[in-house]
């Protein structure tokens, strides 16, 4: 095995152990040796992000390894980010997503992890915080020029403003202009599709299916 | 001056005492178990002594009736009406000591004066008194209630109705305040009150003879208004859509008490009408159900109640089966999501009267934390979900015969104590703590609660398992308390060496294993010997309330002292979750507080 597969093999790891200062390390010590950025993410960090999914779908790993390897999967893009090259940026641009926690619910663990995976997976995200009122959601993804809103819900009383997010973008003209993702605890596909959602996350690795399939990417 | 009292039975012993105080006070100062039930008014006759030596007034006409009324015999006075002025010698009367009173010491109550706010008094009537105009004035005298509006009011014509004629009576009263009742004579019995655990999805109706302080029976039963969700706030959701639905969940919370009150009532041969007072220990949603309060502002931030606490009562107009005059009184709600129910808990373990720093856990649907540190005390919710009460999990059931209760390793098995000794039918919270454990030091979970068996689940017996998503849900309950319970110790500047005490209470067996829920995280690590599983606090704190006046006013106080916390304000609550979510490496040490 080459120098550089080895380099690859430990970023890898460093997300698949969550090990974020390593991660971030590795990165510089990627960037000094010549590595092109663009072979470090998708060879090392995102190969390792793919294989943290893949051990929590086999119930290995569960939320405090999945935080810590998109935690670890940040630092390194923090690094690696800037010496893309304009071209490689683009290319690697899935898409722009606004999320948030719905009006009237504080609950945002969630919503941060389906954030923070998107982003791992190389999406643009904007996170709106906690308690968003519909109307925000709606003003914030305009002014951002997002492709998708994604709302959180944790209480069954307030996923019913899921379904007012919905119908707002109808009323202000703008449904077909956004992919409306849904997802939280109380929420599931059926609801989703009852609302007329695009779409349903039941975690934080489906979120990213899903989103990526609503911008064409999956 | 200081006089002598010598006591010849039954333990022989000479107390000083300064003179002219009541002899009651004496004998009770002196640690003397003399059941002064009105406290000492003059106006129950169960404060007997036989007074062998001394020299004494004559009984007023007062004493003289009860006297009369209890047949006692020549030489025995009531030892709240005397003055002590010189030496006496004295015998105890065994009938006028306060055996222990079962009421106030199950469980692990602190020690409460047994003067319960419904008193059963005795008093009797001469010809001229009989009728009025001196009736009123009489009976208010004798049993020393104010003539007040109250009087005039609910007293007076309580009074009037029953009395026809001259001779004895029995009257109840309530909180030294208001006649509730008048009997002929000594009256059909006992007076009975209920004590009530309501909680989100088990209730509890306990008949309490308020007379003795005894448990005269008790009934467990399902929440009724299940059938409108399992959670609190599925119900605030229908409540909140449909006005019909709300007076549904009223009914539903009624109908759950009203059905356990008569089978307790039936198996006990106690009529609807001997029952003068209830305390119920809900949290707040449960309180705000059953008495129609809204309670949309329960249900989406900044989660607001519409009420915390109000005074006692009629019961009989909030559709309660007992006496028509009886009292109803919610133990005070806290705050939003810390409910009356809490604050029973606290009353019953006395936590808040000693000194030192002290943790209280209620492991219900909700995960209320209480921390006491020296003289200030905190309290957050922590949502911890109903999977210690065996929801949601596939082979979880609530702690009744049939749920393993308790687990441990003999051997190379698993020896599983079973509720009711049957099959075992499913696993209860008691029986999840064990197993977690049990599964933890054999490594068949890893601290990250991967579990290593084949095909994802460990069997413990013939269609009972515990699977991957009962040890992810599991984590997650753990997770919420133990977050809970390292922000309010990181707020107060405490380590968990630094607890005094730890109670755990819940609607569990009496078979929790504290050890083991401190193994899992559930419990911050502190020596065993810290930890006390309270058991159903709610409930001996509502008992409490019947039994003890003072313990009713200690709730009041209660809830006024403690500070609420919002743990989603608290920006350490996901990082110290996410942690959380990991078992404690060893039960010594907590990395996360
Ligand atoms: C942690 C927690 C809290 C914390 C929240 C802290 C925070 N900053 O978020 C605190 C203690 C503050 C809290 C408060 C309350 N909580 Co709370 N809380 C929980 C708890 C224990 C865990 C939730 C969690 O974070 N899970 C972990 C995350 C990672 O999972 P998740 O949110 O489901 O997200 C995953 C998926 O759903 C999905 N997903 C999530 N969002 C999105 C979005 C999109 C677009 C997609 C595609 C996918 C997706 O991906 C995520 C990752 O895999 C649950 C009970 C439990 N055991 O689950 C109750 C729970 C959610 N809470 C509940 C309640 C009732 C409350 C309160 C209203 C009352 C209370 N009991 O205190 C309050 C309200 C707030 C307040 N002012 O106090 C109830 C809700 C019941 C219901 N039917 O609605 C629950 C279920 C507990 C219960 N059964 O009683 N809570
Ligand atoms: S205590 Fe009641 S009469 Fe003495």
């Amino acid at each position: 095995m080459s120098a550089k597969d080895d380099l690859l093999a430990l970023m890898r790891s460093s997300v698949i152990d969550g090990d974020a200062g390593r991660a971030e390390q590795l990165a510089r010590d990627g960037l000094a040796a010549g590595l092109d950025p663009l072979e470090a993410i998708e060879k090392g960090y995102a190969a390792g992000i793919q294989e943290v999914g893949t051990l929590w779908e086999q119930g290995e790993y569960f939320l405090p390894e999945l935080v810590a390897g998109a935690e670890s999967m940040k630092r390194a893009m923090a690094v690696l980010g800037p010496a893309l090259s304009a071209s490689a940026r683009e290319a690697g641009r899935l898409g722009r997503a606004v999320i948030g926690t719905i009006e009237g619910d504080i609950h945002d663990i969630g919503k941060n992890l389906v954030g923070a995976m998107l982003q791992a997976h190389g999406f643009e995200v904007v996170d709106l915080g906690a308690d968003v009122q519909v109307d925000r959601f709606i003003d914030r993804a305009e002014a951002e020029g997002a492709d998708l809103i994604c709302a959180s819900a944790l209480l069954t009383t307030t996923l019913f403003n899921q379904k007012r997010l919905v119908e707002r973008l109808r009323e202000r003209n703008l449904r077909s202009r956004f992919k409306v993702l849904v997802g939280g605890a109380p929420a599931n596909h059926a609801w989703a599709e009852a609302i007329g959602a695009d779409g349903y996350g039941e975690n934080a690795l489906a979120a990213v299916r899903a989103a990526k399939k609503l911008l064409g990417r999956g | 001056m200081s006089v002598k009292i010598r006591i010849l039975t039954p333990d022989p012993r000479t107390i000083e005492t300064e003179s002219g105080g009541p002899l009651s006070a004496a004998l009770t100062n002196a640690g003397i178990p003399l059941n002064v039930y009105c406290g000492g008014r003059g106006l129950c006759g169960r404060c007997l002594v036989e007074i062998v030596e001394g020299r004494l007034r004559p009984p007023e006409m007062e004493e003289r009736d009860l006297l009369n009324a209890r047949q006692a015999p020549p030489g025995v006075r009531l030892a709240c009406c005397i003055q002590v002025e010189s030496d006496l010698a004295v015998r105890l009367v065994p009938e006028a000591l306060l055996g222990e009173v079962q009421g106030l010491t199950e469980g692990i109550l602190p020690s409460f004066a047994f003067d319960p706010p419904v008193k059963r008094l005795p008093f009797r009537l001469e010809p001229e008194e009989a009728a009025p105009p001196l009736l009123e004035r009489c009976v208010a005298g004798r049993l020393k209630l104010p003539l007040d509006d109250l009087w005039e009011r609910h007293s007076g014509p309580v009074l009037r109705e029953a009395v026809r004629s001259p001779g004895d009576y029995t009257a109840v009263v309530f909180d030294n305040q208001v006649l509730l009742d008048v009997a002929d004579g000594p009256g059909p019995g006992p007076a009975f009150g209920l004590a009530v655990d309501l909680g989100t999805t088990t209730a509890v109706v306990e008949l309490v003879d308020l007379d003795r302080g005894l448990i005269a029976g008790r009934a467990v039963g399902p929440n009724r208004q299940a059938r409108f969700g399992s959670d609190l706030i599925s119900r605030i959701a229908r409540a909140v859509r449909d006005r019909d639905d709300a007076e549904e969940l009223r009914r539903a919370a009624l109908d759950t008490l009203s059905a356990l009150q008569a089978r307790v009532c039936s198996d006990a041969r106690v009529p609807a009408g001997a029952i003068y007072d209830i305390v119920v220990a809900g949290n707040t949603v449960m309180n705000h159900l059953l008495l129609g309060r809204p309670v949309r502002s329960l249900a989406e931030s900044p989660f607001e109640a519409d009420f915390l606490e109000m005074p006692p009562v009629e019961a009989v107009p909030w559709g309660f089966d007992v006496h028509r005059r009886a009292k109803l009184f919610l133990a005070p709600n806290i705050g939003s999501y810390i409910g009356g129910d809490i604050t029973a808990g606290l009353v019953a373990t006395g936590m808040l009267g000693r000194p030192g720093n002290a943790l209280f856990i209620d492991l219900g649907t909700n995960g209320e934390i209480v921390l006491k540190r020296g003289e200030d005390v905190t309290a957050a919710s922590t949502a911890a979900g109903p999977a210690f009460e065996g929801a949601g999990l596939s082979s979880g059931i609530a702690a009744v015969p049939g749920a393993v209760e308790a687990a441990s390793w003999a051997g190379e098995s698993l020896t599983l104590s079973v509720i009711g000794d049957r099959p075992a039918t499913g696993i209860c919270g008691s029986g999840y703590i064990d197993l977690l454990a049990a599964f933890l030091s054999r490594g068949l979970i890893s601290t990250r609660g991967a579990l290593n068996a084949a095909g994802g689940l460990i069997t413990v017996a013939p269609a009972v398992a515990v699977s991957r998503q009962d040890v992810r849900a599991l984590q997650l309950a753990v997770a919420a308390v133990r977050t809970g319970v390292a922000l309010l110790l990181r707020r107060a500047g405490l380590a968990p060496s630094d607890l005094d005490v730890v109670y755990l209470a819940g609607a569990f067996g009496n078979r929790l294993n504290a050890a083991n829920a401190r193994r899992i995280g559930l419990l911050p690590a502190v020596d065993a010997d810290r930890l006390r599983c309270a058991g159903n606090t709610s409930l001996a704190g509502a008992r409490a309330m019947l039994l003890s006046r003072p313990a009713r006013a200690e709730a009041a106080r209660l809830a006024s002292r403690i500070e609420h916390v919002s743990l989603a304000s608290d920006p350490a609550f996901q990082d110290t979750y996410i942690r959380s979510l990991s078992f404690p490496e060893s039960d010594a040490i907590d990395s996360i507080g």
